[in-house]
């Protein structure tokens, strides 16, 4: 579905964000991206819709190749849902999840916010999954954190994708939405067989909710196997600079459950 | 102890501010006391903060040096009297600084909720104690597990910056000497890093007795102190140490830093300059206070001669003056419709090609700069007189006021929602539309009525000049000396644009 050849990212000021990686995302499955802050994942996860361009390697969805005269085709194959949402706050929820199918919808009076009866209804039927029927024609900066990112998730579902990228998608909400937030992401992706791929950097929420983790330190892969085979050792290469228990304590998290994890020494 | 000079036996104590080094930082300190006071005095360093302060607690030590906080804790144990404190020059007294990777969202302490916090030195005073207390006021107590997620003890200032750098922190606590110190020594770049805290000044902290210790040893000790600076250099902790002073004199220091430079004398000079400037330039346009007076009296009989004003014509005046605002209307219209491609072009983000940015500056600031006047002069003579010159005219010019306004809103739009719409697979148009316009709306209709506004009062002047409307009237009527029919304009003119004043600024309102 994804496949990511030696792919490095060298920005303009001389920082290596990706050195050399290789990977290939699992079709239909939930992938985690995990490392510390600054490992490498926002810009990995950006070099697979073309808003990062790679200064090495490539990158291809479903066998195109992510390079300039693609960018299109491979946006409408590829959601996206982001940390800070990004939602356009000036217009109403609704309109917000409708843009989400633009890259099908591109008739001269999409840009009158013009869109046909099927896409509208489709949007209602997701924000009615997402919890947020009532407020289709609210403010989009009118909702919370949470919310919005509920939209956000709906406007990636709009799409229709093959594969949805989510960077950090719980970081700015409400600690205690994160795990649903999560969940819905999972379950509705699982019941549209979409392939995720998703940055986070606590490593409770990523084993609750991957079937696959790579991890990340420093631009290099580290780990890159099914989540059930992520040992205390991984980790603590992963997140090398700190105790791989206190990475536990991430900024979202007050006290987090870890009594499940069975650890494989 | 015992009064006799030769007799008396005192230790002192200091916090390990910086282990292991503080009997070299006090060493010529204590020697030059001993030898002005002739007292034995025994000095050494505590193994913590506690204990420091335990030392004054059960009597052992009877001088101390705890540095700022454990000061504070050990007054609430014992009773302490301020012996001296250090004073040098402004670097002595410092400020705590927040700072942080140049390149994150954190702007201010209210943005840390959440991140990695690098201190220095647990128990330090200056990395560690004064930045907890500055953070707790903050509403940020680095001891409640919410506020941070991790907090880092860095070991040094040094390392602390250089976690910064590496991205290994997201704020660290630092004094501003310090700071200064490592920017100049090149071990920090001014560019990678923002300060996004600076606290009050903190002063020196002071060296302290036993207040139960003898009032004639107590002052033989501070004057031995207060003068050590006469029998060469002083040290203390800190690290330009240059004298020490009394705890009077040092809180008087400590104010001054918080005093600022008056205005009163600027703001004189100022003025006085501006008065001078003024009685210049009515000089050289031969202005005085006596043509003034005279031209007073042409005046009110002008007035006069306009008085009472003539509504005889009144129908066609208003016609006159409907097609005021026309012409204001259709200028702005005509000026919005060229200034939407036009500032498309302008903005940076948008434009694709030098090609179309540069004509499209070079364009809008030529119009700017050629007042609407003269292109309506210009236009009268091409196409004759009537409502279309000034229409033109009013939409040219403007058009270079609407096209940099349009073009700066988009530039400064977010930059998150256009990438969201651009990963849907957008085309170009749609991004516009998406992810800017909704963006720029607000502003876009603030800055369109108030041109509006703005055009309807300039197209009253430009039919002066023969482009239409209500201003011809005007100049006709003045050629013809009807001057009571040039007082019944005014007035009209002057309703109209009271009362357009009030639906613009109650519509601009509404749009905020
Ligand atoms: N536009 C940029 N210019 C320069 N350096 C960048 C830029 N974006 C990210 N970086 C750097 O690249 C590295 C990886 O960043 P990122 O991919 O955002 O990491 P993560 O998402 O894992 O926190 C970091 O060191 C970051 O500072
Ligand atoms: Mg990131």
């Amino acid at each position: 579905m994804v496949i990511v050849s030696k792919l490095k990212k060298v920005f303009p000021d001389g920082t290596v964000a990706l050195d050399g990686i290789s990977l290939k995302v699992e079709e239909g499955q939930f992938t985690v991206l995990l490392g510390p802050s600054g490992a490498g994942k926002t810009t990995l996860l950006r070099s697979i819709n073309g808003l990062v361009k790679p200064s090495n390697g490539d990158v291809t969805v479903d066998g195109i190749k992510v390079i300039d005269e693609n960018y299109r085709k491979i946006r409408t194959l590829v959601g996206m849902v982001f940390q800070h949402f990004n939602l356009v706050g000036n217009l109403s929820v609704i309109k917000n999840v409708l843009s989400g199918s633009l890259g099908t919808h591109q008739k001269w009076w999409s840009n009158l916010f013009l869109f046909p009866k099927s896409y509208r209804i489709r949007a209602l039927d997701l924000l009615d999954r997402v919890g947020l029927l009532d407020k289709a024609y609210n403010r989009a900066d009118e909702l919370s954190g949470g919310e919005q990112q509920r939209v956000g998730i709906a406007r990636a579902m709009m799409q229709e994708p093959k594969v949805l990228l989510a960077d950090e998608p719980v970081a700015s909400v409400d600690p205690t939405n994160s795990s649903n937030i999560l969940s819905l992401l999972r379950d509705l992706c699982k019941e549209k067989k979409v392939t995720v791929l998703c940055c986070l950097h606590q490593v409770d929420l990523a084993l609750q909710f991957s079937d696959r983790i790579i991890g990340f330190t420093n631009g290099k892969l580290i780990f890159n196997d099914k989540t059930s085979n992520l040992n205390r050792d991984s980790l603590r290469q992963i997140y090398d600079e700190t105790s791989v228990e206190g990475m536990f304590f991430g900024s979202d998290m007050k006290t987090p459950d870890i009594s499940h994890i069975q650890w494989k020494e | 102890m015992n009064t006799k000079n030769n007799q008396i036996k005192l230790n002192m104590v200091a916090v390990p501010a910086t282990k292991g080094k503080m009997d070299d930082k006090f060493r010529s300190l204590i020697e030059t006391i001993k030898k002005t006071t002739g007292f034995k005095l025994n000095f050494y360093e505590a193994a913590t903060y506690d204990e420091a302060i335990e030392s004054l607690v059960n009597g052992k030590a009877h001088i101390a040096w705890l540095g700022q906080s454990a000061f504070h804790k050990a007054v609430k144990k014992v009773e302490l009297d301020s012996l001296a404190v250090p004073s040098g020059d402004d670097e002595s007294i410092y400020r705590t600084v927040l700072i942080t990777p140049h390149r994150t969202k954190i702007s201010s302490p209210n943005d840390l909720k959440g991140k990695r916090l690098i201190l220095t030195e647990k128990g330090s005073t200056s990395g560690d104690l004064i930045p907890r207390h500055i953070l707790t006021q903050n509403g940020l107590n680095p001891d409640i597990s919410t506020n941070f997620s991790k907090v880092i003890y860095a070991g040094s200032q040094k390392e602390a910056a250089i976690k910064i750098i590496k991205g290994e922190g997201d704020v660290a606590a630092l004094s501003d000497v310090n700071l200064k110190e490592m920017l100049k020594n090149g071990i920090l770049q001014k560019k990678d890093i923002k300060i996004i805290y600076e606290s009050k000044p903190i002063p020196g902290a002071p060296i302290v007795c036993l207040k139960n210790l003898n009032t004639d040893v107590k002052e033989k000790l501070r004057k031995a102190i207060l003068e050590a600076h006469k029998f060469g250099a002083v040290n203390g902790y800190g690290t330009h140490i240059e004298h020490y002073e009394s705890p009077q004199e040092a809180r008087l220091d400590f104010l001054k830093a918080y005093l600022k430079p008056q205005v009163g004398i600027k703001a004189l000079a100022v003025s006085l300059g501006l008065l001078f400037l003024t009685i210049l330039v009515s000089l050289h346009l031969k202005i005085s206070p006596k043509v003034i007076f005279s031209s007073f009296s042409y005046f009110s009989d002008i007035i006069g001669r306009m008085m009472p004003p003539d509504f005889s014509d009144l129908w066609n005046l208003v016609i006159s003056m409907v097609e005021t605002i026309e012409i204001g209307f259709l200028g702005t219209v005509f000026a919005v419709l060229i200034s939407i491609p036009i500032s498309l072009m302008a903005a940076k983000n948008i434009t694709k090609s030098k090609f179309l940015y540069y004509p499209a500056h070079l364009i809008t600031t030529f119009f700017r700069a050629v007042p609407e006047f003269i292109i309506a002069m210009i236009l009268v003579i091409s196409v004759g007189f009537g409502a279309l010159p000034g229409v033109l005219a009013l939409g040219l010019h403007t058009m270079g006021f609407l096209s940099k306004f349009y073009a700066e809103e988009m530039e400064h739009v977010q930059i998150g929602p256009i990438e969201a719409i651009e990963s849907t697979g957008a085309n170009w148009f749609q991004k516009i539309t998406y992810s800017i316009l909704p963006q720029i709306l607000p502003s876009f209709m603030g800055n369109t009525l108030y041109i509006l506004d703005r055009n309807i009062r300039m197209a009253t002047i430009l039919g002066i000049v023969g482009a239409g409307g209500i201003g011809y009237r005007l100049q006709s009527a003045f050629r013809m000396f009807k001057y009571p029919e040039v007082s019944a304009i005014i007035i009209i003119i002057f309703v109209t644009i009271f009362i357009i004043d009030i639906i613009s600024s109650k519509v601009r309102h509404s749009v905020k």
